[in-house]
């Protein structure tokens, strides 16, 4: 049998660290799933198209890009495929990217019910988050690809390499979510702050516009901002584009990487002195 | 033994924007907690240096006046709470019964609500596939298994939220008043199967109802101010200082 220690003390060293995490992940896995159910079903649980809504929304943002695009709204610069298309991609990996902060930053809080009933441990809720983002963006993205092979575009292998592309920026996405999963709790207000910036984040980073785009200002940006590379190269990786420097995305990618393991350690060694204060 | 107490201290803020301003500090604190904390402004110590083990075969009863620390312990050693100094050694599975839960989810099913919670205490696939007749069973909810969690009434739902605690084989039940909503059938039966329960595992149970402390109950611990003041193996002794504790208050109101 398990024997678990509760002290104000953590320890262990960095591989001891992560062989717990995994550990942890491992003896959940009934939790984890039964989580993941619930958070996919829930939702809907009170609608007449049940879990079907999970096809319905992306493609009602499809018709919604399709409007835009034939009104003349966006003026996005020179893209290789259909724009429309182009959107529809960038956007599915921009909601990628955002909801895990999203859903991250709130799981401290959320794990209260749970945490009030057992001895909970935060690595469930954390993967069964990780795992309904990544499934929340299986079905869209699915649906974004026939709609591109609809429109003409076709996929080479390069397009292999789309999703382990894809890490860094999700790294980077789960960080920023479980860092301000600890600040949500008692800084409520920086969270909400940053939730509302990253609406404008998006306009900063070539999500609706390419990296061609002619505005000094938001060249100055995107030049140095580490999501344009790790969002524009897996793009181009999936619909074939020729990637001219690989340098920024490596640099990036060991940014988010980097990023990724400080937080989880500063998670894991500070979680137990705020989970408490959600109970007020 | 199954779990070992030592040395515990935890400490609450009662104000709720000190209460934030401490967790932000805190997060960006790093201490090997060799060290007991300093109350910060408003803060208090709900658990002072309390010292206790359960071994499998006992019935521990917490008694105390509301307020004495008795919950908070509870939630200590399940985890919940982190020790603000000390040590909670756990060696087992923990499952609990509480007046009130709030893990169930009310469009959900009696059953998937009861996959959730086992999952929850640390069950298996199989484990729960194995013991699903018996929490049912035990339960008494027949046909409302299949039927949301927000249909059953406040007895349906004690009901399975004591079954899921049994069946889920546990190292230590902690019952903190779950059995207060119970009729009186449902009582008898869950101390018949408690009296069963105890030769292998620990049971630590708070209560206002003396019955059951006379009936269990092996060990009595008394709490006052967060702090263990009395601990005694005669049950009926235990009883009688904390009546005599209510009395002193009573008389001073």
């Amino acid at each position: 049998m398990r024997v678990v220690v509760n002290s104000p003390s953590g320890g262990g060293g960095f591989f001891g660290f992560w062989k717990s995490r995994i550990a942890s992940v491992i003896r959940n896995k009934q939790l984890i799933k039964q989580l993941l159910f619930l958070s996919l079903t829930e939702q809907y649980k009170k609608t007449w198209l049940g879990s079907l809504w999970l096809v319905v929304n992306p493609l009602l943002s499809i018709v919604i890009w399709l409007i835009m695009n034939f009104s003349g709204i966006y003026q996005p610069g020179e893209t290789s495929i259909p724009y429309v298309g182009y959107i529809l991609l960038s956007m599915s990996i921009w909601l990628f990217f955002v909801s895990f902060f999203k859903h991250i930053a709130t799981a401290v809080t959320e794990s209260s019910r749970m945490l009030m009933e057992a001895p909970f441990e935060m690595e469930a809720k954390l993967v069964e988050k990780i795992l309904l983002n990544i499934i929340n963006f299986m079905i869209p993205l699915s649906i974004n690809i026939i709609v591109l092979l609809a429109m003409g575009v076709s996929f080479g292998w390069s397009s292999l390499w789309f999703m382990p592309a894809l890490v860094p920026l999700m790294l980077l996405g789960i960080a920023i979510g479980v860092f301000f999963s600890l600040i949500e709790v008692v800084f409520n207000d920086i969270y909400l702050i940053v939730n509302q910036g990253m609406g404008v984040l998006m306009f900063l980073t070539p999500v609706v516009y390419t990296t061609k785009v002619d505005s000094e200002f938001l060249q100055s940006i995107i030049q140095v901002n580490p999501l344009t590379y790790l969002l524009s190269i897996p793009r181009d990786l999936l619909i074939g584009d020729e990637i001219a420097n690989w340098t920024p995305y490596w640099i990036s990618a060991g940014f988010a990487l980097v990023v990724f393991v400080l937080v989880i350690h500063f998670f894991f060694n500070s979680v137990y002195k705020i989970v408490e204060r959600i109970f007020e | 033994m199954i779990i070992e107490v030592d040395g515990v201290y935890k400490k609450f803020c009662t104000n709720l924007k000190l209460n934030m301003l401490y967790g932000l500090q805190d997060i960006f604190r790093f201490e090997d907690g060799s060290k007991l904390p300093p109350l910060r402004k408003k803060e208090f110590w709900a658990l002072k240096d309390v010292n206790l083990s359960i071994k499998r075969g006992e019935v521990v009863g917490v008694l105390g006046m509301n307020g004495a620390g008795k919950t908070t312990l509870i939630r200590t050693i399940m985890g919940t709470f982190p020790p603000s100094a000390g040590t909670i050694k756990v060696d087992g599975r923990i499952t609990t019964v509480f007046e009130r839960t709030r893990a169930f989810q009310r469009f959900y099913s009696g059953i998937e609500n009861i996959r959730v919670k086992c999952a929850l205490f640390g069950m298996t696939a199989p484990e729960i596939d194995e013991r699903m007749d018996q929490i049912l069973d035990f339960a008494g909810i027949g046909r409302f298994a299949e039927a949301p969690f927000g249909s059953y009434s406040a007895g349906m739902r004690a009901r399975v939220n004591f079954a899921i605690a049994i069946f889920a084989r546990p190292d230590l039940l902690i019952i903190d008043e779950g059995l207060a909503v119970s009729d009186v059938h449902f009582r008898k039966k869950c101390m018949d199967r408690l009296a069963e329960l105890k030769g292998d595992a620990g049971i630590m149970l708070v209560t206002h109802n003396m019955e059951q402390f006379e009936e269990l109950a092996t060990r009595l611990i008394i709490m006052e101010n967060g702090t263990i003041v009395g601990e005694t193996d005669d049950i009926a002794y235990g009883i009688k200082q904390v009546m005599n504790i209510k009395k002193e208050t009573l008389s001073k109101i």
